[in-house]
């Protein structure tokens, strides 16, 4: 039952996640190599999703000894640090472009008020 | 004597800012000049143009900032232009703009460098929809954690702010609507006197404006990123 709603869930995400991308696209936000990297990257996440096995088959190709429950841990780990990485340099352009804006207006209003 | 300057920040509020305008206060005791700024954060309706016709200050956002955002671009611009104490109020008519007078004494009384209008100490607050009041309840709490200053009402938008806080909020990166929590958490970080006072305010149920529910989220995590990273 668990694993069933956790597959549909996988699916809505990746169709909400696609679709969104691809609506990106037809606004011209976002590059057609763009849209391709998110489609090809959930097509994975949902092979991953309903059949674990293919994971552990590239384990064994690979000769590794590690089990799955090390590999999602390390996807875990890695995924923390990327959302952790965005969410700093979001920041970073947030604040930047709030400066812009507002010195902006500001000298923008200045000019404005010597010109009278 | 001191020189006040009222922080308007507006979006699409032409329908409510000239009756704000026209409501500040024209004579406060204690106050030997008061002018109006009004941020127009990328407005697509008329708020520019009515609010410039009312004879303030008006400044204009290429892009929505938010409310943070706008409020701190009329504080620095008050800065310049020499104020000595600031008052934020929304531009929605949600506050009362003749409770102005009543910060402006408690300020010149105790020398709050922070005074702050509480929803929550006046009777009104019973009008205030259930869901915000819950949201106000535990940004106030999250501030308190991470400030160590408990006050009633961290998201209220009306509040004065005196010479040494108009310095320094001029020299920080705020953004967005976590300005609310954040102001207070510099606040008492830099020891600064903070005050409250009991407003009224007026609920529309026709304005569909405000903070969405989901924002609070948001503001959790940027104080805890704010407050971990410094």
């Amino acid at each position: 039952m668990f694993l069933t709603i956790a597959k549909i869930f996988v699916v809505v995400l990746a169709i909400l996640a696609v679709s969104k991308s691809y609506i990106s696209y037809r606004e011209k936000k976002e590059s057609l190599a763009m849209v391709i990297f998110w489609t090809f990257s959930w097509v994975v996440i949902n092979v991953v999703a309903f059949s674990p096995a293919a994971v552990g088959f590239l384990l064994n190709d690979l000769g590794g000894r590690a089990g799955i429950g090390t590999i999602l841990g390390l996807g875990m780990v890695f995924i923390y640090f990327i959302v952790y990485r965005v969410y700093v340099k979001a920041d970073r352009i947030e604040k930047q472009l709030n400066k812009v804006i507002r010195y902006s207006a500001i000298n923008t209003h200045r000019r404005k008020s010597r010109s009278r | 004597m001191i020189k006040l300057i009222i922080v308007i920040p507006a979006y699409n509020e032409e329908r409510s800012i000239a009756k704000v305008l026209q409501s500040v206060p024209k004579q406060i005791d204690g106050v030997s000049q008061i002018e109006t700024i009004v941020i127009d954060d990328n407005s697509s309706d008329k708020t520019f143009r009515i609010a410039k016709d009312a004879g303030a200050h008006v400044v204009s956002h290429r892009m929505n900032l938010g409310a943070g955002g706008a409020t701190l671009t009329g504080i620095i611009l008050a800065q310049r232009l020499e104020a000595d104490a600031v008052v934020t109020i929304d531009a929605d008519g949600q506050h009362n703009p003749l409770e102005i007078k009543r910060l402006v004494q408690n300020h010149l009384k105790t020398n709050a460098d922070l005074v702050i209008g509480s929803r929550f100490l006046s009777g009104t607050i019973k009008k205030m929809p259930t869901i915000k009041k819950i949201g106000n309840r535990g940004l106030s709490y999250i501030t308190y954690l991470l400030s160590g200053k408990m006050v009633s009402d961290t998201q209220s938008g009306f509040r004065l702010f005196g010479s040494e806080m108009i310095k320094l909020l001029a020299t920080v990166d705020l953004v967005g609507y976590e300005f609310c929590s954040e102001t207070i958490m510099i606040a008492n970080k830099n020891h600064m006197k903070i005050y409250e006072v009991p407003i009224s305010t007026i609920y529309d149920k026709n304005r569909t404006g405000g903070q969405n529910p989901l924002n609070g989220i948001n503001i959790l995590m940027k104080l805890i990123y704010r407050k971990l990273v410094g």
